[in-house]
């Protein structure tokens, strides 16, 4: 594939030359807007705008007065490593550290183009080395303002932002069909758990082992050294369990025997959750892993294969996680929220053979398939997606 | 027992007759999965007929039918019930009875054929109602699979033909299992097998790049039956076929293992460290995510002696892995491998020592599409242990990019191309526009590159290594959206028959 890019066409500017900085001011009680925009709602990485906050519902900040509208670029000046530039789709407010770009002439800079140009690593890795404190780095608008890069000509612009836009909007056509297929997903096991024949098993007596998680010590300090598993487990919503990224500490033979975490255990979250998040996800172990064990904010739950397929009862306690079933097993004591693993594994669940089981299961497989490889097509899509804009604008310099 | 009179088979009727299998199980299961279920049934009949036949042939001998059942008249065993003329009988819970005879028969001759018919879901009447079964027993009673009517070779061809069209079929998982022939044969050429030698694929997929191993010995027409071929494959229903596959091709000597390359090579010496080979040929899956890193940085047989790739791609695990496995003195190997592996950066010091360890002979870029489905270039590395004097030192790049041909959507090397490049290979020599020799230490002065157009001069449009990465990323990207769209599709499907159960 080549774009035929001809540069020596394009004209070395600074920001300035050709970008607005928009300051409308408006107050956010008698302006008749409904949305503002704080820096948690505008995604890092991404130009799209999923989330907002409800202007007299939700709390907002003294500096929240600037004015953006549709199609305006908004670029988060704090913490510029975190690469938080995204397109509204409608008008509100932002805060003071928001910038509102936009084009200071149609004839030299086209709107649509803008995003692209502050999206490139090239930008990003300037406004990082560019910024100011060291807590909470932030970039002035003069830095900002003198950013140099080379500018395609009119007709080049249109068609590298019709080709990025086109991109984008893949993107999120494919977090959708994600959100849907999980939305399908959850219907189908709600349904299926429902209607399931069988006897009421209690949870606890459908394991062979129910074994607490331990922190052990630093590494080689006692007998073996094996892979603590930490919250990282449960990120993005994971529902096999990976080893990546856990820290070695190190145990006794005898404490690493029992934990071990073998195929077709469930680690359970004891302990952990957030307001909007319920204490209580699983992950379920798959083929071959490093030595890893369980840490105590988790329990290893081991299905009793002889009565239960080891990934039924993870769908079961997944799909009750969603429903926030948990939520009545979970106390608050600090800031964490804990889940008595007593009473929540001492509810029972209809259990159904081993063939209705394994055909369920089957079916759920499908549906598992179809996550992962559109999960796959988004992450193929994001290297190809870094790998034109470097191409066009240049990587990190 | 099957009277019908022989009647040789024309490799069209073959290939309607195997194709009309997979008619009737259209809409029953994913195309992906008709292999599993085709291949093992043709097997089974293919065993009873020949079984037949040898039978026959021993009664014109001793005229004696209990003599003519004697083991040495055999080169398998059937026992009692296990024939294909038993399971015809069957009319109620067909699945059951077929497994019973296929694990049968795997019991009686547990040196060639255990495993061999897989691990498909045959008591599932769900996915293969009794009637399915009985019309496919029916479908393959139609012919009868004897040597005389079918030489092992055409079986082997009747199944490569199957093989590459469920890759059409189900292009999403088509690269696991297909390498293109046309660049099988090129690698084969390029290696040389000898007769007695080993050969080894760590990722063998159905079998291909042993067979055409075995193939292109046979066709120069040096022995070889005594080739001794080992492969690998982690997905076992493939891996099942790879062995049917060699069976029918008529080699004896071969060595299928089931199960993860990285994580367990099954192949091992004496001592516990990997076994080393003559020949190695590989198409590793490409650039995986989902392999065991962790594993890999503790690795006990030492495949990780120019560095642990990143989590994210698996490319050079296989690589070095390959390496790890080529005998000290006779080894070489061809490998193919996406083009990032020559100049992506994560991997530039796992490619520094490869370069440094004077294992590189050729770097051979070819043209565009010759993997199934992806329009990605690709690039075949051969590594030998023990360069030629004037060699050592040295790689040749080869610019091959326009040496293949598009016809009806099918790319591939005709036989001019691949003499075009056999010759620059065996000439080690520059060619204008088409071959470069450098150094090591030329290499080393461009940061060690492997990259094609930094030696090649006029090797692209332009030189600039982020173009190949962009159609790489593009290719990669496709192939995905593919296997994206392709399950989604199974689930709507699957969705819409739940609903109107």
């Amino acid at each position: 594939m080549s774009l035929s890019l001809d540069k020596t066409t394009w004209k070395r500017v600074t920001l300035k030359e050709v970008v607005r900085h928009v300051t409308d001011r408006v107050d956010a009680e008698t302006s008749d807007l409904e949305r503002f925009l704080a820096g948690e709602h505008i995604p890092s990485g991404s130009l799209s705008i999923t989330d907002w906050g409800v202007i007299g519902r939700d709390p907002i900040g003294p500096m929240f007065y600037k004015r953006f509208k549709p199609g305006h670029v908004l670029y988060v000046s704090r913490r510029t490593y975190l690469r938080k530039v995204a397109v509204p789709e409608f008008e509100g407010i932002t805060g003071e550290k928001t910038f509102v770009l936009e084009t200071l002439d149609e004839n030299l800079l086209l709107q649509e183009f803008l995003p692209f140009l502050l999206s490139a690593e090239r930008f990003h890795s300037y406004a990082i080395a560019h910024s100011r404190g060291s807590v909470n780095p932030y970039l002035n608008w003069g830095e900002l303002a003198a950013y140099e890069f080379d500018l395609p000509p009119l007709d080049e612009q249109q068609r590298l932002a019709d080709l990025l836009w086109a991109l984008e909007r893949h993107r999120a056509e494919l977090d959708g069909q994600v959100s849907a297929i999980e939305a399908v997903l959850q219907r189908f096991l709600a349904d299926s758990f429902r209607a399931a024949p069988g006897p009421q098993v209690k949870i606890v007596d459908l394991c062979t082992d129910v074994i607490g998680g331990i922190w052990g010590s630093p590494e080689g300090e006692a007998e073996v050294d094996v892979l603590a598993l930490g919250p990282r487990v449960y990120a993005d919503g994971a529902t096999q369990l990976l080893t990546d990224g856990s820290p070695v500490r190190s145990v006794s033979r005898r404490q690493a025997e029992v934990r071990l975490v073998r195929d077709g255990d469930i680690i359970l979250e004891r302990s952990g959750g957030s307001p909007s998040q319920p204490v209580g996800r699983v992950v379920i172990a798959h083929g071959e892993l490093a030595p890893c064990i369980p840490t105590d904010f988790q329990r290893l739950l081991r299905p009793n294969r002889e009565v239960v397929e080891p990934r039924f009862l993870f769908w079961r306690l997944r799909h009750d996680w969603v429903a926030g079933v948990t939520r009545s097993y979970a106390k608050k004591t600090t800031n964490i929220t804990n889940l008595s693993v007593k009473d929540y594994i001492a509810r029972s669940i209809a259990v159904p053979s081993i063939a209705d089981q394994t055909h369920l299961l089957g079916r759920v497989t499908s549906f598992e398939d179809a996550l992962t490889s559109v999960a796959g097509e988004r992450s193929e899509l994001d290297v190809f997606r870094r790998s034109l804009h470097d191409e066009i604008f240049g990587g990190a310099e | 027992m099957t009277t019908t009179s022989p009647k040789r088979i024309t490799q069209r009727e073959l290939e309607s007759y195997l194709w009309g299998a997979a008619v009737l199980l259209r809409g029953l299961i994913d195309a992906g999965d008709y292999k599993q279920y085709i291949f093992p049934l043709v097997f089974l009949k293919r065993l009873s007929d020949v079984y037949d036949e040898e039978h026959a042939a021993a009664l014109k001998v001793y005229g004696d039918e209990e003599l003519a059942d004697l083991p040495e008249n055999h080169r398998f065993a059937i026992p009692d019930g296990a024939h294909w003329a038993d399971l015809r009988k069957v009319t109620s819970n067909v699945g059951t009875a077929l497994k019973a005879t296929m694990r049968a028969i795997e019991s009686a001759n547990p040196d060639t054929l255990t495993g061999v018919f897989g691990d498909g879901e045959w008591t599932n009447k769900d996915l293969l109602p009794d009637s399915t079964l009985s019309d496919l027993i029916e479908h393959f009673s139609t012919k009868t699979l004897s040597v005389a009517n079918l030489p092992e070779d055409e079986l082997g061809q009747g199944y490569e033909y199957l093989i590459k069209k469920f890759a059409d079929d189900s292009g999403h998982t088509a690269q696991e299992f297909y390498t293109n022939r046309t660049l099988v044969h090129l690698m084969t050429l390029m290696l040389e097998p000898q007769p007695g030698e080993s050969v080894y694929d760590p990722t063998c997929g159905t079998g291909g790049m042993l067979i055409s191993t075995a193939a292109e010995v046979k066709r120069q027409g040096k022995e070889w039956r005594n080739l001794r071929l080992y492969g690998q494959e982690l997905n076992y229903g493939t891996s099942a076929i790879a062995r049917m596959n060699l069976f029918l091709h008529g080699v004896t000597d071969s060595h299928i293992a089931h199960g993860d390359t990285l994580t367990k090579p099954a192949f091992l010496n004496a001592q516990g460290g990997l076994q080393t080979f003559d020949v190695v040929l590989a198409n590793p899956p490409y650039s995986i995510k989902a392999w065991n890193r962790d594993a890999f940085a503790k690795d006990p047989y030492g495949r990780n002696m120019w560095g642990l790739p990143p989590q994210g791609r698996a490319d050079y695990a296989f690589f070095q892995h390959i390496a790890k496995s080529l005998n000290p003195t006779t080894g070489r190997s061809a490998i193919l491998l996406p083009h990032g592996v020559l100049f992506r950066r994560d991997e530039a010091t796992m490619r520094e020592r490869l370069v440094k360890s004077d294992l590189v002979e050729c770097v051979l870029g070819l043209g565009e599409g010759l993997f199934y489905n992806s329009p990605m270039p690709a690039v075949v590395i051969i590594l030998r242990t023990c360069k030629p004097a004037e060699r050592q030192g040295k790689v040749l790049f080869i610019n091959a990019l326009n040496e293949v041909s598009r016809e009806q959507g099918q790319t591939f090397l005709r036989e001019t191309h691949q003499q075009k490049i056999l010759d620059a290979y065996r000439g080690f020599a520059d060619l204008k526009q088409f071959a470069t020799v450098a150094t090591l230490d030329e290499i080393a002065a461009k940061g060690f590159s492997l990259a094609i157009p930094t030696y090649v001069e006029g090797a692209m449009d332009s030189g600039e290594e982020e173009q190949i990465d962009l159609a790489e990323a593009l290719a990669a990207w496709r192939t995905a959206a593919q296997s994206s769209d392709a399950a989604v599709a199974d689930v709507l499907s699957l969705m819409r028959t739940e609903a109107s159960a």
